[in-house]
């Protein structure tokens, strides 16, 4: 028993031809036009050289992939790597962040001697410009352990951070 | 009826990206760039009636992997919150 009567347009269901070869076929037009805009790969011509080029590329995509048969499966594998990136990105930034957090005693000692280091260095060099790089360096470094130091709740008082926060003003 | 418009496409578009590189390069006058791509089109055309099938899998292929690839970079990027 038919439970439900569909619309066809050229023999595709009407749901086909949106969800399998439309929506798709924009994607591809989309996704190719900007990577030939900014490849600039015709040189200086206009953008309806570019927007050909996309059409085409794209109307050749979605009726190969249609003789095959593969459109039918596009929905069903683009929201299924959608979903899969994302939720892979997430479990990336929850590993980071607990590794971050297991690791930042670690990080903190390296980044004392680091700056000691540079302190000494400074003092040392005599170049200005070289002075201006370790100076930079310097700021970087004293900033990420600023904020360690933030994640411990303290404040650091001792003698080398305070030399180098000098040298950096 | 899909072969024969999937032929003509892809000579068209090799048609667009000869003609496109060659006026880049600005090697030869615009009348010979068309000449040269009309050529190279008609080459197309004839080279993919011979083997369709193979051409037409290797491109649904490439562009699923363009596909793979645009939605894996999308989310990437997100995560980075960087534009492309």
């Amino acid at each position: 028993m038919k439970l439900k009567e569909t619309m066809e347009v050229f023999g595709i269901n009407t749901n086909e031809l949106i969800f399998s070869i439309f929506l798709p076929f924009l994607l591809f037009y989309l996704i190719l036009f900007v990577f030939l805009k900014r490849s600039n790969i015709f040189g200086d011509v206009g953008n309806t050289y570019y927007s050909l080029t996309a059409l085409t590329i794209s109307l050749i995509s979605i009726l190969s992939l249609y003789s095959l048969g593969l459109t039918r499966i596009l929905p069903y594998l683009a929201v299924a790597l959608t979903v899969l990136s994302f939720v892979a990105v997430y479990l990336f930034g929850v590993f980071k962040y607990s590794v971050n957090i297991a690791m930042r005693d670690e990080r903190f000692k390296k980044l004392k001697e680091e700056i000691e280091k540079l302190s000494s260095e400074y003092e040392k060099e005599k170049d200005e410009k070289k002075k201006e790089e370790i100076k930079n360096r310097l700021k970087d470094k004293l900033s990420e352990i600023e904020n360690i130091a933030k994640q411990f709740g303290l404040k650091i008082y001792e003698d080398w951070y305070k030399k180098a926060k000098e040298k950096v003003g | 009826m899909i072969e024969t418009i999937l032929g003509l496409s892809f000579s068209f578009l090799s048609f667009l990206i000869v003609y496109g590189m060659l006026n880049k390069i600005k090697l030869f006058e615009k009348s010979i760039n068309v000449i040269i791509s009309f050529v190279i089109s008609f080459f197309v055309l004839f080279a993919f009636f011979s083997s369709s099938f193979f051409i037409v899998a290797f491109f649904s292929i490439s562009i699923l992997f363009l596909l793979i690839l645009f939605i894996v970079l999308s989310a990437y990027l997100f995560k980075k919150k960087k534009p492309l």
